[in-house]
């Protein structure tokens, strides 16, 4: 079994890359750096989707694969689907796990907003995004076949600018404790009220996603949910959070959630096991003053 | 300029409810036109307010979708091309029957939204724009410019902000920060019965449907939170969350 995968994050390539190694398969990897694979195809980096699609086609012709795995980033997604259109095969996106059946695969995803979780089998060959974070796998032993490619250059779109996000470093993956903030919040003043908690607490701050995308008072990098990043903290407090599935899926794997919401039928109990019927905005001083 | 906007019909999320015991989800709740195929429509009519032209709503789903389709000429499409015996939602099979739809006219931009908000696929853009074999701007949070021929689009990814233009015909799906959709008015509601709607069955289209993978399960995940309420004055409450991180941390 061979499995062709592209990534053009290194982390990802070689999380992916492990996975697919501890199933079984030989791993060929198209890279824009050193990663572990057993035939590692390493080429410049290259961002237009048309001129990648185009060499994963290539590859793909010469080495016949089974699977061919991309990241599920906005890139990996893109260039998935095109290359799936172009050889007329399923492609399931975002996928969390990955399973190797007799002549098939079974993959588990979010659907109807993250209300469930959906179990997908499909025949080999197929292709496949996985979320780098989400995929489990122990380190493997490969081959290291290295071979210099090149990505032929055939954009179909022109770049005008390409310009890195500022990112701010955030520790959520590995905090004990995570203070978030939804829409309860008023104006972004008030966010001095939630650093203040959560300086005392020695706690990340993670966000609803209209606080990072639509207002932004906050980094997208601070942003929980099914498109942010999923947390396991010991203790998570949620401030004025309306619970919406979206963001619930990012905080499911939290120990203990104390939450904090004026509206007493917010979806966010279900999600609680302390649900504090309150104003924050009266809560909250009186909190920091117990601390 | 004549803009095609590939909307997709859903359940209405929020009336989704689980099955406690069974954790299954119960779908018999309606249809309602997508978040994000709201934010291409008005990113549709923004330019047509500004460019003139044409916007024509293009999907593809159950018989429902001739009510649900109602809720996009309303808000400003000027007709609706729906095929609506297409109960299979695979992504493969959506862009071929949405392609077969485009193909019937030409159009000079097409767009859609990033995603749909029940899947989180992402897929369609790409798998139209090859189908037809277009250039595809994905992931768009800002059109820049759009002139006779070319557009210039702002795509936000993963770690960077990228600046891209495209010669036209093109594909372009957008992000649901792009735009706030405007709330149809009565008025356009009562107008939106008498926009023109052509009504195609995938046998019209020559399309048959097989599915290429299966649903082994669809549960929603074990969540079992304690749930226990706590009311009071301020200071009160304020003294058991106290206590209560004192246990946790």
């Amino acid at each position: 079994m061979k499995a062709l995968v592209f990534a053009e994050k290194a982390d990802h390539l070689n999380r992916i890359s492990s996975k697919l190694k501890e199933l079984g398969f030989e791993v060929h990897a198209l890279s824009f750096a050193e990663v572990n694979a057993d035939f590692l195809y390493l080429a410049g980096p290259k961002y237009d989707y048309a001129s990648i699609t185009a060499a994963i086609d290539m590859l793909s012709n010469e080495i016949r694969p089974d699977l061919v795995v991309f990241s599920s980033t906005k890139l990996g997604k893109e260039v998935s689907s095109r290359f799936a259109q172009r050889k007329n095969m399923t492609c399931i996106t975002e996928c969390l796990d990955l399973q190797l059946g007799d002549s098939s695969i079974t993959v588990s995803r979010y659907s109807l907003g993250g209300k469930t979780v959906t179990k997908i089998r499909t025949h080999l060959p197929a292709v496949v995004a996985l979320v780098a974070d989400a995929i489990e796998s122990k380190e493997q032993s490969f081959q290291m076949n290295v071979r210099e490619f090149q990505i032929p250059d055939s954009p179909q779109i022109r770049t005008v600018s390409r310009e890195e996000k500022r990112r701010e470093a955030v520790g959520l993956k590995e905090a004990d404790v995570i203070v978030v903030v939804g829409r309860g919040l008023r104006k972004e003043e008030d966010l001095k009220l939630v650093k203040e908690l959560a300086k005392k607490l020695n706690a990340e701050i993670g966000c609803t996603r209209p606080l990072s995308h639509d207002y932004r008072w906050l980094p997208e990098e601070r942003m929980i949910g099914l498109s942010g990043e999923k947390v396991s903290p010991k203790l998570l407090i949620s401030i004025g959070v309306s619970g919406q599935i979206q963001h619930a899926v990012g905080i499911m794997n939290s120990k203990t959630v104390i939450a904090i919401n004026t509206d007493e039928n917010a979806p966010m109990k279900e999600h609680s096991d302390y649900f504090i019927v309150g104003d924050l905005y009266e809560i909250l001083p009186e909190l920091i003053k117990n601390l | 300029m004549k803009i095609a906007v590939c909307v997709k019909e859903i359940y209405n999320l929020e009336q989704v409810k689980i099955v406690r015991e069974t954790r299954e989800p119960i779908l018999d709740v309606p249809k309602k036109l997508d978040d994000l195929s709201r934010n291409a429509l008005e990113e549709a009519i923004k330019i047509r307010e500004k460019l003139g032209g044409e916007i024509v709503a293009i999907s593809a789903g159950s018989p429902e979708l001739r009510k649900t389709i109602k809720e996009a000429l309303a808000m400003g499409a000027d007709r609706a091309a729906i095929v609506t015996d297409f109960t299979e939602s695979s992504p493969e099979s959506a862009a071929l029957v949405l392609s077969r739809i485009l193909e019937k006219d030409s159009y000079d931009l097409i767009l859609l939204g990033d995603a749909s908000s029940d899947d989180y696929s992402g897929q369609m853009a790409s798998r139209v724009a090859e189908t037809l074999n277009l250039p595809q701007i994905t992931f768009v949070s800002e059109i820049r410019e759009v002139s006779d021929g070319k557009i210039t689009c702002v795509r936000d990814m993963d770690d960077y902000i990228e600046v891209v233009e495209s010669d036209l015909p093109c594909v372009v799906s957008v992000t649901n920060e792009i735009n706030e959709p405007r709330i149809p008015a009565l008025k356009d509601i009562l107008k939106a019965s008498k926009k023109p709607v052509e009504n195609f069955s995938l046998q019209d289209l020559g399309i048959e449907i097989s599915r290429s993978y299966e649903i082994v399960e669809n549960l929603a995940p074990a969540v079992d939170r304690k749930q226990e309420v706590i009311e009071g004055e301020a200071a009160e409450v304020a003294g058991k969350i106290a206590e209560i991180i004192g246990r946790e941390v």
